[in-house]
């Protein structure tokens, strides 16, 4: 009797470390959602050796984060692979010293000698709140490591990459084309549309396709199925009528479907007055895939009259990728609080050749109109 | 061979032509399907032959245009090159009454008039400023200097890779080139041109054929899955990197070969021997994004190996094999040499890397993490997260895979890297002029030395990059300096060639180094310096007696 109680608890504590676990996502869902402002911390004891994570060195990390439980709104939540996450609002600068120290003390020895910062992760909500998504879904094995690393379950893997890819080849995929507006700021201060981006609604398409996969849960997968989804796109286009009329877009292609003969018969296809008119997005990851290529496809390009602009580029790869360098026409700037450094002007280039992107609000396009950025992407400037 | 999951890639995707989607064989405008005259395959040489024979006899204002694909670098021509050259031409052709053949050797030839319309249709210069108004290729007379921007990134400066006649003056050469490439058809070999063996001792349009993109997923799942099962020893290599030093052999001061990592990783040659069964299992090298994803899920075996201390059965683990703390052996205590191992940014954001961190550093182990540069792209915010982690820890952290295009293209240096590791090439040695300086400027701005030159093959490769401040390397020309002093100091050399040593060194498991009578030499990559020579380790002070 006393062997199957033994047994049988541990189990009944990883229930209950799902059921915190699961209760942690829901308030930060909650928090995200309603803007609620906490502090919170993290106890990685996930990260320490086996032999350091029995019961009793769980009990005793729970009782050095007792000053904490006295903050306000203090909730604390313990996750199925020992780590433990504090929430509580507003200051709390000595309990959290003093937790933070009483950690160290029971965790940072000769033994372990791991550093504090390692078991310690300061987050604030809503800025941190996907980060500690991230900590409590991976406890709890819903979302893999960001990646494929780990022993769970993928959730996008080549089989059903290639169950998709064969699915795309004969779906009607024109229902998921979506438009979005490229607007230039006039001299009175008036946007209006430059040219349409036309792409995929890949999260619709998939999840229209195989519901029970997400593709962007592995980004190299998901860059391969773009090429298909490339193909798709540019049949569509080169439908017979389907550009007649139509004003300048732009079209997300890979290096490689720029050299794919779907991409000839598309050039073929389209419409005289629309030859000069017509901008293909690259991503930077698939530029220095393959630099060859790359460079072949762009003056190829440039040859056929399209202009080529490096898409997505947050505002930390910015020094990393010069558009002189890359020869490249434009490049669309993702707008972010980073985008406010101070050494972010010196790293700019020619603001006539920047697009800022997901300019959601006024902040986005004061900062861009700052810098003399004329051409915007974002909700804050589709209505025109 | 290579340690390291992502050192043996370029070669493959090179060899297999790298791209992904798109058709076999012809390309959208295959034999006879467009009316205007496009012909491939052997049968194109006395085609076109006929053709130019029928040609002379109104010569004027015909023209003939001959592009030289065959003598693009290898493994160029690859299927893109000649799809679109042959759209261009085509494009030409259908303007200027011409006609297109593509050879046996991959050479195009475009018979067609000089003159025409010579104006892009449809042109508006609304949009673009002068300096980049587009050209569309229907002028014969621009085509050269297109084809010529195209292809220079896969030519040599000093190939010509266009011939242009005039078939009312240079009626003789045309046919003089087009009857050698007859002769070549009909199993002669031709007098006036070169055709590489590589393009006729096989089938061109098998060469040129893109690779079969339905089979590369299902290869990638098994490659990983090998990976994930196979013994470590049989599918992981190691390789020393070392650091030139300024002394002289047995001088005063710092030895000349110092070596400064070793790196560890899966060997793809291994994995795909493991996959022989398997038909085209290049492929999965071949398509960049599939080897990432297929690297990613290397990485979890990679980091369970490693973390694990021991075995169920007592035995030391991988980290203990790979990188050992001390020596008993030895007399003169040595540190021991750094690991790198190669990682995704997933995986270091992994608690399985956070376990590993703690083992290295409760034992002491120096640990270097090389991040490949498409991997610190394709998601640069968690790459920066991945960033701190290995500040947090104390390891350096190596930008891999940067090729030569790369450091001209982008400047990669500014991730700011512990070490970035340029990819040698052969290719760098016939740069055009302005390239070289755009190279060597970068390399300058990335600072020398925090540079390895890895896949240092050769002793050209050294050379360049010595000339240029680099002072770190890492390849088989490496591997091949190492094994040849450790045959130096080794006492029992004389039962070892070099070739034994240089693989031995390669070896993970203690079945891969069998044979070696010195193991403290060969842990240590390289004999201790002068001043420390002598005093132990089963090493001699004479060179006298090395083994073959």
């Amino acid at each position: 009797m006393i062997s199957m109680a033994r047994r049988r608890e541990p189990t009944a504590e990883l229930v209950t470390h799902r059921q915190e676990a699961a209760q942690l996502i829901a308030y930060l869902h909650e928090c995200k959602i309603a803007g609620i402002a906490r502090r919170a911390c993290v106890v990685h004891l996930a990260r320490l050796p086996a032999d350091w994570m029995r019961p009793h060195h769980l009990r005793l990390a729970r009782d050095a984060l007792q000053p904490l439980a006295h903050a306000d709104r203090a909730r604390v939540f313990t996750l199925p692979n020992r780590s433990i996450v504090s929430i509580w609002r507003g200051p709390a600068d000595g309990a959290v010293a003093e937790s933070r120290a009483a950690i160290a003390h029971l965790f940072v020895d000769g033994e372990t000698p791991v550093s504090p910062d390692l078991l310690w992760e300061d987050l604030e909500i809503p800025g941190s709140v996907d980060r500690l998504l991230l900590v409590a879904e991976q406890s709890i094995g819903t979302r893999p490591p960001a990646a494929p690393v780990g022993d769970g379950g993928q959730t996008f893997d080549p089989a059903t990459l290639q169950a998709l890819e064969a699915l795309l080849t004969r779906a009607d995929v024109a229902r998921f084309v979506r438009r979005h507006p490229v607007c230039a700021r006039g001299p009175h201060g008036r946007f209006t549309v430059a040219w349409e981006r036309r792409m995929l609604s890949i999260d619709e398409l998939a999840e229209s396709l195989t519901p029970a996969h997400a593709p962007k849960t592995d980004k190299w997968l998901f860059l391969r199925l773009t090429r298909t989804l490339d193909r798709r796109m540019l049949a569509l286009l080169s439908a017979p009528g389907e550009l007649a009329g139509a004003g300048p877009f732009a079209i997300n292609l890979n290096v490689a479907s720029i050299l794919a003969p779907g991409f000839l018969r598309f050039d073929e296809q389209l419409p005289v007055g629309l030859r000069g008119h017509v901008t293909i997005d690259l991503q930077p990851a698939d530029i220095l895939a393959d630099p060859a290529a790359f460079l072949f496809a762009r003056d190829f390009a440039r040859t056929r009259g399209y202009r080529l602009m490096l898409s997505d580029v947050p505002a930390n790869l910015l020094p990393v990728l010069p558009l002189d360098r890359l020869g490249l026409d434009l490049l669309m700037l993702q707008w972010s609080a980073g985008c406010t450094r101070p050494e972010m002007r010196s790293e700019l280039p020619d603001p006539a050749r920047l697009v800022l992107s997901q300019a959601h609000d006024a902040e986005a396009i004061g900062w861009g109109i700052s810098v003399g950025i004329k051409l915007f992407q974002g909700r804050a400037v589709a209505d025109g | 061979m290579g340690a390291g999951v992502g050192k043996e890639f370029n070669n493959l995707a090179q060899s297999f032509g790298g791209q992904g989607p798109g058709l076999q064989g012809l390309g959208p405008h295959g034999l006879g399907t467009n009316g205007l005259g496009a012909h491939a395959g052997p049968a194109a040489a006395l085609l076109v032959h006929e053709a130019v024979m029928r040609s002379r006899r109104a010569p004027a204002g015909r023209l003939a245009l001959v592009l030289h694909l065959s003598r693009l670098v290898p493994p160029a021509p690859r299927p893109y090159h000649v799809r679109i050259a042959r759209s261009l031409l085509q494009d030409t052709a259908a303007r200027h009454e011409g006609q297109v053949f593509t050879l046996a050797n991959a050479d195009m030839i475009l018979l067609c008039a000089a003159s025409g319309s010579g104006v892009g249709e449809g042109m508006s210069d609304t949009d673009f400023p002068p300096a980049s108004r587009p050209t569309l290729a229907t002028d014969p007379a621009a085509l050269p200097a297109i084809l010529l921007r195209l292809l220079r990134a896969d030519m040599k400066p000093t190939d010509q890779l266009v011939s242009l006649w005039r078939l009312d003056e240079a009626a003789d050469e045309v046919q003089a080139y087009t009857r050698a490439r007859l002769r070549e058809a009909e199993g002669l070999p031709g007098r006036e041109e070169r055709v590489p063996a590589r393009v006729l001792g096989q089938s061109t349009m098998g060469m040129l054929a893109d690779v079969d993109i339905a089979s590369q997923t299902l290869l990638a799942d098994a490659m990983a899955e090998v990976a994930h099962q196979a013994p470590m020893p049989d599918i992981v290599q190691r390789q020393t990197a070392i650091l030139l030093g300024a002394g002289t052999p047995g001088g005063e001061g710092s030895s000349v070969l110092r070596p400064l990592f070793r790196e560890v990783g899966f060997s793809i040659a291994a994995l795909q021997a493991r996959l022989a069964g398997e038909s085209h299992t290049g492929q999965v090298a071949a398509d960049p994004f599939l080897f990432r994803h297929v690297a990613g899920r290397m990485d979890s075996r990679m980091l369970r190996e490693l973390g694990q201390d021991r075995h169920p059965d007592g035995s030391f683990g991988l980290l203990d094999e790979l990188a050992p703390a001390s020596d008993a052996e030895d007399e003169v205590p040595v540190p021991p040499i750094k690991l790198h191992i190669n990682l995704g940014v997933p995986a270091i954001l992994s608690e399985m890397f956070a376990r590993l961190a703690i083992t290295c550093a409760r034992r002491g182990l120096r640990i270097g993490v090389e991040i490949n540069l498409m991997d610190a792209m394709i998601d640069p915010e968690a790459f920066a997260r991945a960033r701190r982690v290995l500040v947090e820890h104390r390891m350096d952290l190596v930008l891999d895979g940067v090729s030569h295009a790369a450091m001209m293209l982008s400047k990669p240096w500014k991730v700011q890297p512990d070490l970035l590791k340029l990819e040698w090439s052969p290719r760098i040695l016939d740069l055009p002029e302005r390239d070289a300086a755009m190279l060597q400027a970068a390399i300058t701005q990335a600072d020398p030395a925090r540079v390895v030159l890895q896949r240092a093959e050769t002793e050209a490769a050294l050379r360049w990059g010595v000339a240029r401040g680099i002072r770190r390397f890492q390849g088989r020309h490496v591997d091949a300096m190492l094994g040849a002093s450790r045959l130096v100091a080794c006492a029992h050399a004389g039962a070892c060639t070099l070739r034994q040593c240089v693989d031995r060194a390669a070896g993970t498991g203690a079945f891969a180094r069998a044979g070696c009578r010195n193991q403290s030499l060969l842990r240590r990559a390289a004999p201790a310096p002068a001043s420390q020579a002598g005093t132990g380790m089963g090493t001699r002070p004479s060179p006298a007696g090395v083994g073959a």
